[in-house]
């Protein structure tokens, strides 16, 4: 399969999406995902549709409860608007296939017509989201989805790049996953704009919430508060603080205010100003992984040339030490000095 | 499977059995042989499983049902493929399906049935030449 079924044009197509049917938008989803022909044109097409949505990224460690807390949320959503929901789950390295398994946590929306759930595997994209999902949400921000709800892998330590993606981010902790040096390390937690413990029913809940408070607090003292990258002011200056709240997915507890939350942290990105922001960062982070594809693609060939098999047999056999022989490589395939 | 994209099947375990043993072992083999599996949990009626399908935008849909419901549910979930456009979706069917039902499975429109026994193997063998791809 390609394209979707008849001879429908892009414009027809990007219409059929607005107006809310789900056979073309699920099929457009798979042609986006496939990137199979005339997929640039229809994302082309959509553009100028897209940009109203809110994309809010929900993260968290396996079993905290995402599934069960974004099918709570939807419940919600859906009783007043258009709801999309991307949820990720992770592709075998090893056999290429993946068990995409977060639906089962959403049947009780399964069945409204404002609701869109569309499971994605990574296909080999590391950081806990496919690269396909920044097309993906996309198309259901100009069908007309808002919010957006991704659902990255089970993940909290490294993958963060669902930041880049997102308007809004929620980190979903649970108590008993991990002692208070966990909460110490690093990861989305710190760049995260609500922190959400869920299973608020467990006796050390409150605990769990006030270690993240301390080490959001030692953050602030430290002056490594949350989103001060990239060298600008960070988000608490300009006057968001990130609330934690704490949440029982299960029993349905905490989600009105989580929906506020989510609610508000939008109304301040457009107030602040630090909206404008995101949707920069956004933009230039999809056109960095972009173009790092199809980079890797041609870097390949070009360190073949360069005497790749050789490097490899020569640090194999010790011969040559690994950073110098990297070196070497960058220095045939630029001819200068670089990489050093 | 190198090359061109996973297909997509989804797993439904439809009906009021609790028993995803199997759906879960098809699932979880399917995947080990290169295929994104959607799995829907217990308990799913017609109108979830063919949603599902539809949003999920699979190119296979497989059931699992022990429960004896088969004759009543499995019909209907096949009409709603029809309904909303995915006529061309195949259908297998898997779990506890006698041999005096087999027939009218068919004549609904499954197109094939694999009851106890059967190897993850011959699944995905059967699932990838109805798909017309060889591994």
């Amino acid at each position: 399969m390609t394209a979707p079924a008849g001879p429908m044009s892009p414009e027809h197509l990007a219409e059929r999406l607005r107006d809310g049917d789900m056979r073309s938008l699920a099929r457009v989803l798979t042609w986006v995902e496939r990137r199979a022909d005339g997929f640039e044109t229809l994302l082309g097409v959509l553009l100028p549709h897209a940009g109203r949505a809110q994309l809010v990224g929900i993260s968290g460690p396996p079993g905290a409860g995402k599934s069960t807390l974004i099918g709570r949320l939807v419940e919600q959503y859906g009783t007043v608007q258009r709801v999309a929901v991307l949820s990720v789950d992770p592709t075998s390295v090893v056999s290429g296939g993946a068990l995409l398994g977060d639906r089962i946590r959403m049947t009780d929306v399964s069945l409204a017509d404002n609701v869109f759930v569309r499971s994605v595997a990574t296909r080999g994209t590391a950081g806990g989201l496919s690269l396909a999902c920044w097309d993906l949400a996309l198309v259901l921000d100009a069908a007309g989805y808002d919010p957006i709800l991704i659902e990255t892998v089970g993940a909290g330590q490294g993958e963060t790049e669902v930041r880049y993606l997102a308007d809004t981010t929620v980190q979903v902790e649970a108590p008993g996953l991990g002692d208070h040096v966990q909460a110490l390390k690093a990861g989305m937690l710190e760049v995260s704009d609500i922190v959400v413990v869920n299973k608020a029913d467990r006796p050390n809940s409150a605990q769990t919430a006030a270690r993240i408070r301390q080490t959001l607090a030692l953050g602030m003292e430290t002056g490594l508060a949350p989103h001060a990258f990239h060298g600008q002011a960070n988000d608490t200056e300009r006057g968001w603080v990130q609330p934690i709240l704490l949440t029982d997915a299960l029993a349905g507890t905490g989600i009105d205010e989580l929906q506020a939350r989510i609610a508000e942290h939008r109304d301040w990105l457009c107030a602040s100003g630090v909206r404008g922001d995101v949707e920069r960062r956004r933009a230039a982070r999809l056109l960095n992984l972009l173009v790092d594809q199809g980079w890797q693609a041609r870097r390949r060939a070009m360190l073949e040339v360069a005497g790749w098999e050789d490097a490899v047999e020569a640090v194999v056999v010790r011969e040559q030490e690994p950073h110098a022989a990297a070196r070497r490589l960058l220095q045939r395939v630029f001819g200068d000095g670089s990489g050093s | 499977m190198s090359g061109s994209p996973p297909f997509r099947i989804l797993v439904a375990k439809l009906g009021l059995d609790g028993h995803d043993r199997g759906a879960k072992v098809i699932a979880r083999g399917l995947r080990d042989r290169g295929f994104e599996v959607i799995y829907t949990g217990i308990r799913q009626t017609p109108a979830m499983v063919a949603r599902a399908a539809l949003q999920e935008d699979v190119d296979l849909l497989a059931i699992s049902i022990l429960s004896g419901a088969h004759n009543t549910l499995v019909p209907r979930v096949i009409n709603l493929l029809r309904e909303q456009g995915q006529a061309d979706v195949p259908v297998l069917l898997g779990g506890i399906i006698p041999e005096a039902d087999r027939p009218a499975m068919r004549a609904a429109g499954v197109a094939e049935i694999f009851g106890p026994g059967t190897t993850i193997g011959e699944t995905a063998d059967w699932i990838l030449a109805a798909l017309g791809r060889d591994e």
